[in-house]
């Protein structure tokens, strides 16, 4: 004990710098996005790797009620496309060009995150299997996020219980649109904003994707709405949204991909530039 | 307790320099090769020889978060302060003169001539520049570039160190 004490007061200058530079690297890693997006990108190359491996041996003790989940969504699946239809979309008629050919890619989550503010899941394939970012993540019954960093062989997924999340939502029947975020640290839950409030809602009306967004395509279910606040101060309501999802069991996952998404790009890019026409 | 006071004092007047006038100065080649004007490191420069080592790094520190609060960019030249603070040690006693520092001796163009002078902050604020510029590529790969950057922003930050040495001449 005594010798510790002299070796801490002797080299305490050590220490400090250390300490000090350890909450530097945090600072930077933590509030930069260009490092952060490296530092996310070498992580994940090599976190990828081990928990990947690790899952492999995980998932073994899982295959029963895996597969038995498989089977329906398989079922599921397959009624579909003899109803010409790409998941549960009733009291809509898809445009043809926004809807045929919509890539689909299967993946499995190999790691996630559910109780911090910012979460993450890595999921088994990367761009080597045709995955690029902005892809739509979804599970069997709703969205489930965004990939946002593509490797080799991995890719990183912002999911709905992100606060960095941000998705563009109607509310089905309705036709009023706002913005889902998330709030920490409630996984089973989202928050609604930018719903006037004079909109005509009610507890267990159904949110479904807008397709505003070049992501996901318009009529994709995330859940239905279970608490409605109503507070003075704001002009929107505080709607609670329970996910059809549960975010800390889902296992497998599919990426989707709007086919004309560089040409929504392309005709933005124009809107939001300094270009003037001269009349 | 004079000592002291020096020091805020100079955190104050680096502190308004760096971010009133040279946080305004961008030298660009090219369209990423840039260079910046850093006259901080003399903050850990003038420290006094003698200055408890802990207290040197946390100061430094404490003037890179105030800067970073300027830069938004968190971390960034705390972590290059930090480092300078830690190893000025082994440079002072790298260059020590034969007769040794006088002891509460600040280090100036005056007490260790200009040559002296002109080798250590040029050491120092070099390395600096160097893990600054490391840690806002925060890779490797990009070794090149920024070496590129902290030549040319090394060239220009130690010839303003060195004026405001002459100019102003702190005692």
């Amino acid at each position: 004990m005594k010798n510790l004490i002299i070796f801490l007061t002797k080299y305490n200058s050590y220490f400090v710098f250390v300490f000090l530079e350890v909450i530097c690297f945090y600072l930077i890693i933590n509030y930069n996005n260009k490092q952060k997006e490296i530092f996310l990108y070498s992580s994940n190359q090599i976190s990828g790797f081990v928990l990947d491996n690790y899952s492999q041996i995980l998932q073994y003790t899982e295959l029963k009620s895996e597969n038995q989940r498989l089977k329906e969504e398989n079922a599921q699946i397959i009624k579909n496309f003899f109803n010409q239809k790409y998941l549960e979309i009733p009291n809509y008629t898809p445009n043809d060009s926004v809807m045929k050919g919509i890539n689909v890619i299967s993946a499995n989550i190999c790691n996630k995150s559910i109780d911090k503010r910012n979460n993450r899941m890595t999921i088994d394939i990367g761009y080597k299997k045709g995955v690029h970012e902005g892809m739509g993540v979804i599970g069997d019954k709703g969205i489930v996020g965004v990939v946002t960093f593509v490797n080799k062989n991995y890719s990183s997924i912002l999911p709905l219980n992100n606060t960095l999340s941000r998705t563009s939502v109607i509310i089905k029947n309705r036709g009023y649109f706002g913005l889902l975020k998330w709030e920490p640290y409630d996984y089973t839950h989202t928050t609604l904003t930018t719903i006037p409030k004079h909109a005509q809602i009610a507890v267990g009306d159904s949110i479904i994707t807008s397709g505003f967004s070049t992501i996901f395509p318009r009529g994709i279910y995330i859940g239905k709405i279970e608490k409605i606040k109503y507070s003075n101060s704001s002009m929107y309501y505080d709607i609670s949204v329970k996910l059809i999802n549960n975010l800390a069991l889902i296992e497998n996952v599919y990426l989707i991909e709007r086919p004309n998404k560089n040409e929504i790009f392309e005709i933005e890019k124009v809107e939001n530039s300094d270009y003037e026409p001269i009349q | 307790m004079n000592q002291y006071s020096k020091i805020f004092r100079r955190f104050l007047l680096l502190a308004i320099i760096q971010v009133l006038l040279l946080k305004r100065i961008d030298i660009n080649i090219g369209d990423e090769v840039y260079a910046k004007l850093f006259i901080y490191p003399l903050f850990v420069l003038l420290f006094p020889v003698n200055i408890n080592r802990s207290l040197s790094i946390f100061l430094a520190f404490l003037m890179g978060i105030i800067l970073d609060m300027f830069y938004d960019s968190p971390g960034l030249h705390s972590s290059a302060l930090t480092f300078i603070a830690m190893i000025r040690r082994p440079v002072l006693l790298w260059l020590e003169p034969v007769d040794g520092y006088k002891t509460d001796n600040l280090t100036t163009i005056q007490t260790m001539g200009f040559n002296w002078y002109l080798a250590y902050s040029s050491i120092i604020t070099f390395i600096c520049l160097f893990v600054y510029f490391m840690a806002e590529a925060f890779a490797f790969v990009y070794i090149s570039d920024v070496l590129i950057k902290t030549i040319l922003s090394f060239i220009i930050s130690e010839i303003l160190i060195m004026l405001y040495m002459i100019i102003l001449n702190p005692k």
